[in-house]
């Protein structure tokens, strides 16, 4: 529950808000993505992990981490594994280089790196500051010199060759991509203090423009002139914070680089966050248009209090109005998300009791398509218990009771070592999930069992296992990368 | 005689109801079996062999532990006996002995029902085993059950055999309030038990001489969507008497118990209504266990 609610934390303002795979995930898919924690300088981590079930033969996996003098990456090889690749990264004095796995992001990704969500702040795994490691493409990218004023970048990216350049100075940064068949894009950025605009254009005509301001509401913000940063500082957590994101531009403008994630092409959001006695409240409100006749809105209400020994509590309220998703101008409006006028009204409630011998957590979370919730068409429950035990043995247990109506999709995070896996579930069942870790051999063996049972089916059970060991190779001065 | 969309589970039903229709009248089995159904159609009291008659917080040493996989958080031995007559029928009647026992932190139990007469009921062995100190505990339990064919029935030749395995577990969330998590049912094998038992969540709140408690159960397949069941109690003790009030939702209904403890001994009766079922009648008889 630690890693899920660690997660959560990460990916979304509010603490216990609902997760969701990226717009260019399929429908009704499990989403697997890769937290992005790091290394400490000199460390190497090595992991082999092996998972089935019954009637099957398992599969196996593999995967090395390390970050030295200069250099760090990661790779991971196994058989069906959507991480499966890599990318490593070197550095000196003259510059940095990175090969293989690529995510990178301009000012608000309107041309690389992916135009967040109208109800998200950032995408959660674009750029060097995302909570997910995340594949836009694969390529080599090259930032020479110090202060990465330039950089260039050539790979595949959407399934088609992509080179671009950037150069900054100060908070102006201009680049351009281009896929060498007469395409390409052009980006101008402009960072100021706690805010980020870009605009967009390309050869047709076609353009998009997004700024996004954040100001603390505590005191004035002292705002540095000069910044390079893309992503502007959050600001003060423990004060009332407020913030603007406005997206305006033609409906054609669709980003070369992430070509399933365009967004809308106009979008309005703000929010507000700070403190209310004893707990930390967030609202969110966003309005977007993909194209006439494809609107969408979208509502929230968080409020979480922290608790004694690391515990939480936390609940929340929703309510979202139309298309989440433009399925294409040929696509059906009636598909799953893309309703012209669907409603969704949810809430959801945490709590976890912290730290201790026994720790539990509980969480609920319904949705319906009538005011105040009614004709529900999601709702899970779920209860997790961790106990610890002698010589760093550690046992947990989850399990989890769904209902989603045919056409819904309900994702349900489930954590695990090297990996955070939102399970799409449909129709009414359990699941439940027992994980045993104990040291053994120098690391940590980590086992998992998994039991899934619908009304139409009985539990289907899948093993994993996974060991990891992470050792210092040497000594090193250099400090952690971000 | 099974509605039509009854649940997956009703509708597969247990070894109980494929016996009964050999050996009973068919007037009977129509009766009893219309009543189960409806049991589990209206949400009766979603408690099964080893329920003893006590308010849902705190868990008794044996029987809450065997039920629920909820252990008590003060060591000892404790053995109990209980009998419950289900929707007043005699036909339903299920006779429970339990017991366990505490060392430090670990706890143990065990157990020994049998519910119905010999050529329709079943037995049912529960073992669990947990940990639990001031702070918290958790348990494992796992509960085997066989179609009776004897008075005392352990040699059913050919019968069929049910297995569940699941777990609970409760914390302190502060001094006064008690958070609980309980899935019986985690994993099941072989004949399907008479109830799908379902995720129950609750809290208790001690108000000072008064403990009023929530809780929230619902099952995967149940009619009207899986929608949940809620459940609110009061419990208060004066001097060696405890009493406690308790209702449902889906439909409404409440009952009453009361206890009395003498010593180790403690003797406990609770009557819980049910607008169309009738009267489900518990009594027991403990000895050991905190007071």
């Amino acid at each position: 529950m630690r890693g899920l609610l660690l997660a959560i934390l990460v990916a979304t303002s509010a603490s216990a808000e609902p997760l969701e795979p990226p717009a260019e995930a399929p429908e009704g898919v499990d989403y697997t993505v890769e937290p992005a924690d790091t290394l400490d300088g000199g460390d190497v981590e090595l992991g082999m992990a092996a998972t089935g079930r019954a009637g099957s033969p398992p599969t196996r996996s593999r995967r090395v981490r390390f970050n030295g003098d200069g250099m760090s990456g990661a790779l991971r090889e196994g058989s069906g594994d959507p991480l499966a690749g890599g990318a490593v990264e070197g550095r000196s004095a003259r510059g940095a280089i990175t090969v293989g796995r690529l995510a990178p992001r301009w000012g608000r990704g309107l041309v690389l790196g992916a135009a967040g969500d109208p109800w998200q702040r950032e995408p959660l795994d674009r750029g060097a500051r995302a909570a997910y490691r995340g594949r836009a493409g694969d390529g080599v990218l090259l930032r020479p010199g110090r202060g990465e004023r330039f950089e260039a970048l050539y790979g595949r990216f959407g399934r088609q060759p992509l080179a671009g350049a950037r150069l900054r100075h100060g908070g102006v940064a201009l680049g351009g991509i281009t896929d060498g068949r007469g395409r390409g894009q052009t980006s101008l950025a402009l960072a100021r203090g706690t805010g980020v605009t870009e605009l967009a254009w390309d050869r047709r005509g076609r353009w998009r423009a997004e700024g996004v301001l954040d100001r603390s509401l505590e005191r004035p913000a002292a705002a540095p002139i000069d910044t390079v940063a893309d992503t502007p500082a959050a600001g003060p957590r423990d004060g009332w914070m407020a913030g603007l994101r406005v997206r305006a531009g033609r409906g054609g403008f669709m980003s070369l680089a992430e070509t399933g994630r365009a967004g809308p092409a106009q979008a309005l959001a703000a929010a507000l966050s700070g403190p209310v006695p004893g707990w930390r409240a967030s609202l969110l409100g966003a309005l977007w248009r993909f194209r006439p006749g494809v609107t969408g809105a979208r509502a929230s209400l968080a409020i979480d209090r922290p608790l004694a020994h690391h515990g939480s509590l936390a609940l929340g309220v929703e309510e979202q109005r139309g298309a989440r998703r433009d399925p294409g101008s040929s696509g059906p409006l009636a598909a799953s998300g893309a309703r012209p006028a669907s409603l969704r009204q949810g809430a959801w409630g945490e709590w976890w009791s912290g730290d201790g011998p026994v720790a539990l957590g509980l969480r609920h979370e319904s949705w319906g398509e009538r005011p105040w919730m009614r004709d529900g068409v999601r709702s899970v429950t779920s209860a997790r218990i961790e106990a610890r035990g002698p010589a760093g043995f550690q046992l947990a247990m989850t399990h989890s009771l769904y209902r989603v109506k045919r056409g819904e999709s309900l994702y349900l995070p489930e954590a695990e070592s090297d990996r955070l896996v939102l399970r799409a579930l449909s129709g009414e069942g359990e699941r439940t999930r027992i994980e045993a870790r104990a040291p053994l051999g120098g690391g940590r063996m980590r086992a998992g069992l998994r039991l899934a049972s619908t009304t139409e089916s009985r539990a289907r059970a899948q093993w994993t296992l996974d060991w990891t060991r992470r050792a210092r190779i040497r000594k090193t001065s250099e400090p952690p990368p971000r | 005689m099974i509605p039509p969309g009854f649940p997956r589970r009703a509708r597969e039903g247990s070894a109980l109801r494929k016996r009964m229709a050999r050996c009973v009248p068919r007037a009977v089995v129509a009766s009893i079996l219309g009543v189960a159904c409806l049991a589990i159609v209206t949400g009766a009291a979603r408690a099964q062999d080893f329920a003893s008659p006590a308010p849902a917080w705190p868990p008794r040493p044996a029987t809450a532990m065997l039920e629920r996989g909820l252990p008590a958080a003060d060591p000892g031995a404790a053995i109990e006996g209980v009998t419950t007559r289900w929707h007043g029928l005699a036909e339903l009647t299920t006779r429970t002995a339990a017991g366990a026992l505490g060392w430090r932190a670990l706890r143990i139990a065990a157990g020994l029902s049998q519910t119905g007469e010999p050529d329709v009921g079943w037995t049912a062995l529960a073992l669990a085993a947990g940990a639990a100190g001031p702070a918290g505990g958790g348990a494992l339990r796992a509960a085997a059950r066989r179609d009776r064919t004897t008075p005392f029935g352990f040699d059913a030749r050919g019968a069929d055999v049910g297995v569940e395995v699941g777990g609970g577990a409760w914390v302190e969330a502060t001094p006064r309030l008690h958070v609980w998590a309980s899935a019986p049912q985690l994993w099941t094998r072989g004949a399907a038990p008479p109830l799908a038992r379902p995720l129950e969540l609750g809290a208790a709140l001690d108000l000072g001489g008064v403990m009023a408690w929530l809780g929230r159960s619902g099952v995967a397949g149940a009619p009207g969507g899986g929608r949940a069941e809620h459940a609110l109690g009061l419990a208060t003790s004066a001097g060696p008497l405890d009493l406690w009030l308790a209702a449902r939702d889906q439909p409404l209904r409440g009952g009453g118990g009361l206890a009395v403890r003498a010593r180790a001994l403690r003797v406990a009766a609770e009557v819980e209504s049910h607008p169309v079922l009738g009267e489900t009648a518990r009594m027991a008889l403990a000895i050991g266990g905190a007071p």
